[in-house]
């Protein structure tokens, strides 16, 4: 009896922690950190928390010029035996670097939106052929040369994998009034028609479509990437960067390589990528300029002021930037 | 150039005191000081590679630098990426930092012994500064800046006066200057760790093959 009192001392809150530290630094690594140990019965509850870094260089010295931390909170619990102090519950490696990289991905996703929102009439003027193969602008183009789709005789030719996702494209422009749907009859929706009226030629009726889409569809980020993939990756490289910055901040291009190609892999796409940032200039989503000898990218400072005003579509990380 | 023989006497003391291991820069107090010639190798691109650029420099600086050409002979050019596999560094999380490390650093680095201890203080780090011998100290540099909490991180000791202890800082910059009542805190933080160097002429390689 003596004996187990001697070896069952109860944990301190210090001890808590430092077990769950060196638990994170000995299997997760040295960026996640120990948050206030919580004790909930005869268990210490540890959460693992995570500021990650973020560093902006000034591109004229190539000296780091800011540094500032992302907070992901609560992305995992060390729970920790409050008598034997010995650990009962604790995440895996790979669930922490998933939330690590869940949160990351949030932070894109949610620039990219309010940025496809205030810059949809920037990204509609990207020429067309530029998008990416997609049933959206195919099927805004059918219904503005040909008035009416026949589900039933215009799909009947193509695959079923295809027509499924042509049909998503339809149900998607139908949510934002562009096409409506009877049957299998599908024709322009009133905000289409509205557009059709106010375009000079089909090109201009393209662009406003895809621009109204853009605007009020920007919570589509998906459907709205298969359309401008690379374009929105490379802007939305910029524009992120500077939002976590808190000011536009030019960009070097082998950083804008090297976050670019961490997306796609594919070396084509770095053959591509100069072609992209100029189209990108072109539009005026991001401007070049020369620092230091050396060609640097960054967004548009109006545009990226008026990104920054979206607080409803910015509200879910509008607290995550530290420092 | 020619040199006299005192000139040439000047030269061999200096490098005898491990002089040509330092280099004379400014305190923020225009005081000249001395530091160790550690190369500075920024991580700007990639956010969690702090200890893989911390043994950079120190590998850099051994091999280049340190006064002992046995031990610049043994230690290896290793790249970034060699480190990082070395180390088990992992994408967004970092560097695991255990024993585990320092084995592997152990048996994959000839000419330098690497162990990690806790509760190191400014005494034990200027002792290995003098000695021409860079540390690796594990902080908490979201806290040093901001007095937040946030990711362990490491740096490089080149320096350390009364007032300062210098650091070439992969998030930072080189010959970074930090208080020593802003780094305590900091350094607390991370239990006042350090990965420390000891150069070692003997093959550590050669001995666990056999």
């Amino acid at each position: 009896m003596i004996q187990n009192q001697l070896v069952d001392l109860p944990v301190d809150e210090r001890s808590a922690e430092k077990i769950a530290y060196n638990w994170i630094r000995s299997t997760i690594g040295n960026i996640p950190h120990v948050g206030t140990p919580v004790k909930k019965g005869d268990m210490w509850s540890v959460p693992v928390h995570v500021n990650y870094p973020r560093i902006f260089k000034d591109l004229t010295t190539e000296r780091p010029q800011k540094l500032r931390f992302m907070s992901f909170k609560n992305i995992g619990e060390v729970k920790i035996d409050a008598i034997k102090g010995l650990i009962v519950d604790k995440p895996t490696f790979y669930q922490i670097q998933h939330k690590i990289s869940e949160n990351l991905t949030l932070v894109q996703k949610t620039v990219q939106k309010a940025l496809v929102k205030v810059g949809a009439n920037y990204f509609a003027e990207l020429p067309f052929p530029s998008h990416m193969h997609t049933p959206l602008l195919d099927v805004l183009s059918w219904l503005l040369v040909n008035d009416r789709i026949d589900v039933s005789i215009d799909f009947e030719q193509i695959n079923e994998e295809e027509r499924k996702k042509y049909q998503q494209n339809i149900e998607l422009l139908t949510k934002y009034g562009l096409v409506e749907i009877e049957g299998n009859i599908i024709t322009p929706g009133n905000y289409l028609i509205e557009i059709e009226s106010r375009g000079k030629n089909y090109h201009e009726r393209l662009s406003k479509a895809l621009s109204f889409f853009f605007e009020r569809g920007y919570e589509e980020i998906e459907s709205i990437y298969q359309v401008i993939g690379p374009y929105l990756t490379l802007s939305s490289i910029c524009y992120e960067r500077s939002f976590e910055y808190g000011g536009v901040l030019p960009q070097d291009y082998s950083e804008i390589e090297s976050i670019f190609m961490e997306t796609y892999r594919v070396e084509i796409k770095r053959i591509k990528l100069p072609r992209y940032l100029v189209q990108l200039e072109a539009v005026n989503i991001l401007e070049s300029k020369t620092i230091g000898g050396k060609i640097s990218w960054s967004a548009n400072e109006n545009l990226f002021n008026k990104m920054c005003l979206e607080r409803d579509i910015l509200e879910p990380i509008a607290g995550l930037i530290e420092g | 150039m020619m040199y006299d023989d005192q000139q040439f006497a000047k030269i061999g003391i200096s490098i005898y005191r491990g002089e040509s291991m330092k280099r004379k820069i400014l305190d923020p107090m225009n005081n000249q000081i001395e530091v160790l010639k550690v190369p500075w190798y920024p991580q700007q691109d990639v956010e969690w590679t702090c200890l893989v650029n911390s043994i950079k420099m120190c590998l850099e600086y051994m091999k280049n630098t340190y006064d002992n050409r046995i031990i610049r002979d043994i230690v290896p050019n290793m790249s970034i990426d060699e480190i990082m596999k070395i180390t088990n560094t992992r994408r967004f999380t970092g560097t695991v930092v255990d024993s585990h490390l320092i084995k592997n650093l152990n048996s994959n680095i000839e000419g330098i012994i690497f162990s990690l201890e806790e509760e190191v203080n400014m005494n034990k780090l200027s002792a290995k500064i003098e000695k021409g011998i860079p540390s690796i100290v594990l902080y908490n540099c979201q806290f040093l800046k901001y007095g937040i909490r946030g990711a362990g991180h490491a740096g490089v000791i080149i320096g350390i006066t009364e007032n300062d202890i210098i650091i070439n800082n992969p998030w930072l910059g080189s010959e970074y200057f930090i208080s020593h009542e802003v780094f305590a805190p900091a350094w607390e933080l991370e239990y006042n760790q350090a990965i420390l160097l000891d150069p070692s002429p003997q093959s550590k390689l050669g001995q666990e093959e056999k």
